[in-house]
């Protein structure tokens, strides 16, 4: 291992601490925000369930980064490195605004912009990309409809009988659970996209053979990484998320979690890269309306959207910059 | 008739998860119909609910017993709590 594939590792485990860091706040921000937890508790209890991730699912989702996003045969340290700076860069000016943006399809975008500086669009794999450009849509719905399912339930079931002011202090208890599953699936399904990258400069580095699976160091380290980034969580986007949207209760709150865990856990068996902050949000705009669509902050949930949908855009475009004085360099 | 938001809102859902459905690979194509059949059915049975809760509003009439609700308009009582 050459002393460059250390340092691109290390940038990857960056990315990966800065993802926690960032998405700390959708693992914590309804569970915060509905007073089950305080700040500290709450990202010390996400942090455990985000190691602990390693020990329930496999490596399908680093596959696919690794294999389905760029062609592999292009992909080399040059690539990598600029892909992962302008992950980085985009985590951290959205982190700054505020914007709960999505890590994952900043570095799918970023990844996307450092190969087709190098070899041009035929780098990318459309196949890979319309897969995750799908779900980018229907993760969100599939959180929204899971949301308002689990919530209707919640209310058929338990609030015929009381007063949900009454049953809250039971799920006061039951959100400590969703917060724990929504947590797993967040650790899951992020954690396996820097380790697809590292699996990618290990297989492109000739460290790895071509179909090797990913090694259990990487997945302790990636895991390791994202579990102290959410220890450090980012504070600035859990007040969008827990408070902005829609006003929660903890059976709310419950309810968004579960459905969130449920559509993420479903993704990252099916290997699919998705945005843990987009299908939190359609959890809570879907717990939100079963009061009423006005009660979801349709403007917030607009930004967010807006967010979304320059996140690949915009990630692409500064590793693509990124790259161009290795370009340059080698020509 | 006029349809409610929440009827129409799910109706667009159930539509945009039909309308992914041709670049969605096919093995992973059953998400597609099953976020659209549950956005139909949540859009049928709110504009039932919306239809019933009109019908119902004219007079005087019984005081509902809390039981007989439906789960969405049980919800609407609840006070939003501070976030």
């Amino acid at each position: 291992m050459t002393i460059w594939v250390v340092i691109i590792i290390a940038i990857a485990l960056a990315f990966d601490f800065f993802n926690g860091f960032h998405d700390a706040a959708n693992s914590i921000a309804t569970v915060v925000s509905t007073r089950v937890l305080s700040p500290q508790q709450a990202v010390v209890w996400a942090a455990f369930f985000n190691f602990a991730a390693f020990l329930v699912f496999g490596t399908e989702v680093a596959a696919t980064i690794a294999n389905d996003v760029v062609n592999p045969e292009v992909l080399n340290n040059a690539v990598i490195f600029a892909g992962l700076v302008g992950a980085v860069v985009w985590d951290i000016l959205t982190w700054w605004i505020g914007l709960p943006t999505s890590s994952s399809h900043a570095l799918v975008g970023a990844m996307a912009g450092a190969a087709v500086a190098q070899s041009g669009w035929g780098a990318l794999i459309a196949s890979g990309l319309q897969e995750i450009a799908v779900f980018i849509v229907l993760s969100p719905i599939v959180g929204l409809l899971l949301g308002f399912t689990f919530m209707v339930g919640i209310y058929w079931f338990f609030h015929r009988r009381q007063k949900l002011e009454k049953l809250n202090r039971g799920f006061r208890v039951g959100q400590l659970f969703s917060a724990a599953a929504f947590s797993l699936a967040h650790g899951a399904n992020d954690a396996q996209k820097t380790m697809g990258i590292i699996l990618a400069l290990l297989i492109a580095n000739g460290v790895l053979p071509t179909d090797a699976d990913v090694p259990l160091w990487v997945v302790l380290a990636a895991h390791t990484a994202i579990a102290l980034g959410t220890l450090f969580g980012g504070w600035r986007i859990v007040h969008t998320m827990g408070s902005k949207i829609t006003k929660l209760q903890p059976a709310q709150g419950m309810a968004a979690e579960s459905a969130a865990a449920v559509t993420i856990m479903g993704n990252t068996l099916a290997g699919i890269p998705v945005s843990t902050t987009q299908t939190i949000t359609g959890a809570i705009v879907g717990v939100g309306s079963t009061h009423r669509l006005s009660a979801v902050r349709w403007g917030v949930a607009g930004q967010v959207v807006w967010a979304w949908v320059l996140t690949i855009p915009g990630a692409f475009v500064i590793s693509y910059v990124a790259y161009l004085p290795f370009k340059a360099v080698t020509s | 008739m006029r349809i409610g938001r929440r009827p129409l809102f799910f109706t667009a859902l159930a539509l945009l998860s039909l309308l992914l459905l041709e670049p969605t690979p096919a093995h992973l194509r059953w998400v597609n119909l099953g976020s659209a059949a549950l956005a139909m059915f949540w859009a049928v049975a709110l504009f039932l609910e919306d239809r019933s809760m009109l019908r119902s509003r004219p007079g005087p009439g019984p005081v509902e017993h809390p039981e007989q609700r439906s789960p969405t308009a049980a919800a609407e009582d609840d006070p939003p709590t501070r976030a």
